[in-house]
């Protein structure tokens, strides 16, 4: 972590993570424009559903305070005005803004995210490794086989054989909900965590293997670096570059695939709010919920290309525009990254 | 070892195409997982084409009261649902229809993404950089997510469900495309086809996209395998083929219902989406290697 | 072979090495039944075509023949008189970079681009010599001035340097613990004309300065002669004529040494046509039982394919490895030069 902040405290660091903070606005303009288009043009919102409670005036009057009587453009304008004081709107169907719904939702489907992506990590990544140094053998192929299997299971019927499985048969865990404390994010963590580790595994596995047998591993047992030593700070250093990108993408993936596994569960996060919405025709607690997703899967991804700049110096130095400034700083800053 | 390397490349510059495509079939046959995905994906495909003809219509659409919710048995091997149809019958039934979905899905995605990754990469410049930066944004909500808010927004019918799930993957094969067309775009030949005077277009059709065609084909078949899990999904979140369709996803949906008790009616129809969707994924993997030995592990 | 006289201070003592890789079932036979003797403060020039066995040899002296697919089948490689092959995992650790370093072929691979130059230098320090960071650091940002790379350069990274400045930080990494060993292979092949000659007089200077003893692996001929003492050309995996740089240069008695030769453009003769060796290296993995060079060899009968060669000597320094020298009056057209 020392070696990262070092890196991070570097001048050209600072206006690289600067310049791709700035980056996300029109990233989230861009989104929030095409969810906001999409959903506005869906077919049937709320208000032509409940129609037949109002007289024509009423109806007039409400489409004309949600601004149906004019352009999209407008209604986005005014969407986006309310977005950046942090009004999302208000839900049709449970007359509450959508921000404070969605907030109430998000820790956890963020602790679903979490949870399988940690598990996902802690498993697959020294399981890659595995794999790849015993490349050929029964081990590497099995590993090889589970990963596969996970990557052709939809998650959703896993999900419901774990529960037949664990909740129904063998009591072990809740099926549903999230009132069982850390119970209850067992079988959904599971759920959602099969996939990213099925990823994650080959990803690592091929990764590891193309560093195996790069000639400075060769190099660094020539100097009587022991193995362990050599496996962990020249091969997985270098390994990391595209496990960190899969990582990334998986935990956007994750988001959505949240959707598919809290509704398995009954479980109260926002996938199901998403999906509760859609199906009530809540046009705009959708909207709110798909671009502040949005939002923050380009957040994560933020995160991650930080992160491989920290660990790939050639990308660092693709990054940081012009040579890094030599002198006393420069040594300081990395000898605190001699770790 | 030796030996057949001197031999391509004697004859690699003459007949390049036929023996590539005899070199890749021979690498893909050392791949035993790849041998089994084709075989089974060959046994699928041949269900979907001639299931007409020999499965009894009766069997998977008529209502036999009397049959509900039967456990497995001799008599129905993977039991019955609520109405007393034959779960067999109707998951072999749903191969054409879920099959048809995934190759549709991607169809769509291929369509749309193909041409716009070839323009952008062989134009480069503004363009490559406008259009890179809409798939960036478009690929900022998740694909699931994204063909939720397509259904939602054309209407819940299958096509509707096919165009969802093909479009929320455009931009991978944008991607896709415009990469491998970079590293070609820049050889040799292209600039000889440019020296005759060819126009761009011609170009591009003609000798960039043969070219690029490994890591599509590639990206097709495993993509074929995500579009039939990701339209399956959209079916269990109420959003794509309801039932008493006879599609996987929508057999799994009717299942729910009964899943405390009766989770047979769930079970067989997964089995059918993983052995398809692995089916896929080990073909896909197998070309992979094959199209491209250097990557071989 | 060597007199008792010079016994103590030989460095490495190679027995009869034989190392296959084996693919798909076949088997390469890489390096077969070789043998060689290096004294202190000795340079032997490891000379051959590519794929004759030069970097297998080299890297079975470190025990870092890849398996799989290689494996050293038999033989006896001494260091300081102890057998690197018969050492366990912790044993081997302790003598890579410590007594035996490597100098690898290409820089561009060899460096791993994650560490900055210096982290890779003081690394075999740390290991070794010091477990004090400051102190290893110091010694690697002098051996990295001592090789020619300023101390401001220490904290950058292998991508930030040329392919010249890269190959000095591979050799600074060889000789970061002042080995009594070193094996260099092809440490300037990747380089060009200016730069190779300036990292050679830099190796000498550092040899002279460290009594090293040095193995160097070239198919330059014209390297061997600035550089070494000593000479053993390899084909298909086995030494066919070792001696002193003299020996081997002047009274050249192999006819693939004499091909080698005659396959080198002359200074003196402009005009003259090159004569390249006709044909190609066996196939590794059929070799004959004979002379593997017979097939190729305009000196060569019918005897040569089908009977094994034994070293045949000249002088007490000088061997080659083919069986018509047994006649008495044979001789290749190679003019001897006193």
């Amino acid at each position: 972590m020392q070696f990262a902040s070092s890196i991070i405290r570097n001048d050209n660091m600072h206006k690289y993570i600067l310049r791709r903070v700035l980056l996300l606005i029109p990233i989230i303009l861009g989104v929030s424009l095409l969810v906001f288009v999409m959903t506005d043009s869906a077919e049937g919102n709320v208000l032509q559903l409940i129609g037949d409670d109002y007289t024509p005036q009423q109806m007039a009057e409400l489409m004309h305070e949600y601004g149906y009587d004019r352009s999209v453009l407008y209604r986005y304008g005014n969407y986006m005005k309310g977005l950046v004081r942090g009004n999302l709107g208000k839900s049709f169907i449970y007359k509450r803004p959508v921000l404070e719904l969605y907030l109430q939702r998000l820790p956890a489907t963020l602790k679903l995210a979490g949870a399988s992506i940690l598990v996902a990590i802690v498993l697959s990544i020294p399981l890659g490794i595995k794999a790849a140094r015993s490349h050929g053998t029964l081990i590497d192929n099995g590993s090889m086989v589970l990963a596969l299997l996970g990557l052709s299971m939809p998650n959703y019927w896993l999900g419901l054989m774990l529960a037949v499985l664990f909740s129904q048969k063998l009591h072990w865990f809740p099926s549903g909900g999230n009132l069982a404390g850390w119970k209850s994010l067992v079988l959904p963590a599971i759920t959602l965590g099969t996939g990213l580790m099925a990823t994650m595994t080959r990803t690592t596995r091929s990764s590891m293997l193309d560093v195996i047998r790069q000639d400075y591993l060769r190099t660094a047992r020539a100097k009587g670096v022991p193995e362990k030593v050599v496996i962990r700070k020249h091969g997985l250093r270098n390994a990391l570059i595209p496990i960190i990108t899969i990582i990334g993408t998986e935990l956007g993936k994750a988001l959505g695939g949240a959707v598919v596994t809290e509704n398995v569960f009954s479980y109260p996060g926002v996938g199901r709010l998403i999906i509760e919405a859609v199906n009530q025709r809540d046009t705009i607690t959708v909207t709110g919920c798909l671009i502040m997703t949005a939002v923050l899967v380009a957040v994560i991804q933020l995160f991650v290309d930080i992160l491989y700049a920290v660990v790939d110096p050639r990308l660092r130095a693709q990054y940081t525009t012009g040579r890094r400034k030599r002198g006393k700083k420069q040594q300081i800053t990395t000898q605190g990254a001699v770790v | 070892m030796t030996k057949t390397v001197g031999a391509s490349i004697d004859t690699g510059t003459f007949t390049k195409k036929k023996s590539q495509w005899v070199e890749v079939w021979g690498r893909f046959k050392k791949n035993k997982g790849a041998m089994i995905g084709l075989f089974v994906l060959i046994i699928l495909i041949g269900i979907a084409l001639t299931e007409g003809l020999w499965i009894p219509e009766e069997k998977v659409s008529t209502i036999v009261v009397a049959d509900r919710l039967q456990h497995p048995s001799r008599a129905h091997w993977f039991g019955t649902d609520e109405m007393g149809r034959d779960i067999f019958w109707r998951t072999l039934y749903a191969t054409r229809f879920s099959l048809t979905i995934g190759f549709v899905a991607v169809v769509v995605s291929a369509v749309i993404g193909i041409p716009i990754g070839a323009v952008a990469g062989y134009v480069g410049g503004k363009v490559e950089s406008i259009v890179m930066r809409l798939t960036d944004i478009f690929s900022a909500i998740p694909t699931i997510l994204m063909a939720i808010a397509i259904v939602s927004l054309l209407g819940r019918t299958t096509f509707n469900l096919m165009l969802a799930v093909g479009i929320s993957s455009v931009p991978l094969f944008i991607r896709v495309t415009r990469a491998s067309v970079l590293t070609v775009k820049n050889e040799e030949y292209i600039e000889a086809v440019k020296a005759l005077g060819k126009s761009d277009l011609y170009i591009v059709f003609r000798h960039v996209l043969p070219n690029c065609l490994s890591p599509i084909i590639v990206q097709v078949t495993l993509r074929i395998a995500s579009a039939i899990i990701s339209s399956s999904s959209l079916s269990f979140l109420g959003l794509g083929i309801k039932p008493p369709t006879p599609e996987w996803g929508a057999l799994l949906t009717a299942g729910k219902e009964y899943i405390m008790g009766y989770s047979y009616m769930c079970l067989y129809p997964g089995l059918a989406i993983m052995i398809t969707v692995l089916a896929f994924n080990l073909v896909g993997d197998g070309l992979r290697d094959s199209l491209d030995p250097k990557l071989k592990h | 072979m060597n007199g008792t006289k010079q016994q103590n201070d030989i460095v490495l003592s190679i027995k009869d090495l034989t190392v296959h890789y084996e693919v798909d079932g076949e088997v390469v036979e890489a390096v077969n039944n070789l043998s060689l003797d290096l004294r202190e403060g000795k340079v032997l020039g490891l000379v051959g075509e590519t794929g004759a066995g030069k970097t297998t040899t080299a890297l079975s002296i470190l025990n870092l023949i890849p398996f799989p697919p290689g494996k050293i089948k038999s033989g006896e490689i001494l260091l300081n008189g102890k057998n690197i092959l018969a050492m366990n995992i912790a044993e081997l650790e302790r003598v890579r970079g410590k007594d035996v370093a490597m100098i690898f072929q290409d820089p561009m691979t060899s460096l791993n681009p994650v560490l900055t130059v210096v982290d890779q230098v003081m690394e075999s320090i740390l290991i070794h010599e010091t477990s004090s960071k400051v102190e290893a650091r110091e010694r690697a940002i002098q051996m990295l001035e001592t090789v020619g790379i300023a101390a401001e350069r220490a904290d950058e990274y292998p991508h930030q340097f040329s392919g010249g400045m890269k190959q000095r930080v591979v050799i600074a990494i060889a000789l970061a613990c002042n080995s009594r060993l070193l094996l260099a292979d092809e440490p300037t092949t990747a380089l060009d004309v200016t730069i190779q000659a300036q990292v050679l007089d830099l190796m000498l200077k550092l040899k002279e300065q460290f009594n090293t003893s040095m193995i160097f692996i070239t198919h330059d001929l014209g390297v061997v002669a600035q550089v070494c003492d000593e000479v053993a050309v390899m084909y298909a995996g086995r030494i066919v004529e070792r001696g002193t740089l003299e020996d081997v240069f002047n009274h050249t008695k192999h006819p693939y040494t004499e091909g080698l030769f005659n396959s080198l453009p002359s200074i003196e003769d402009r005009t003259a046509r090159l004569r390249p060796i006709p044909g190609l290296m066996p196939d590794p993995t059929q070799l004959p039982l004979g002379c593997t060079f017979a097939p190729r060899c305009s000196y060569a009968t019918e005897a040569c394919i089908n009977t094994r060669q034994t070293e045949i000597g000249f002088s007490e320094s000088h061997f080659a490895l083919c069986s018509r020298y047994a006649e008495k009056n044979f001789v290749i057209d190679r003019k001897e030069i006193d």
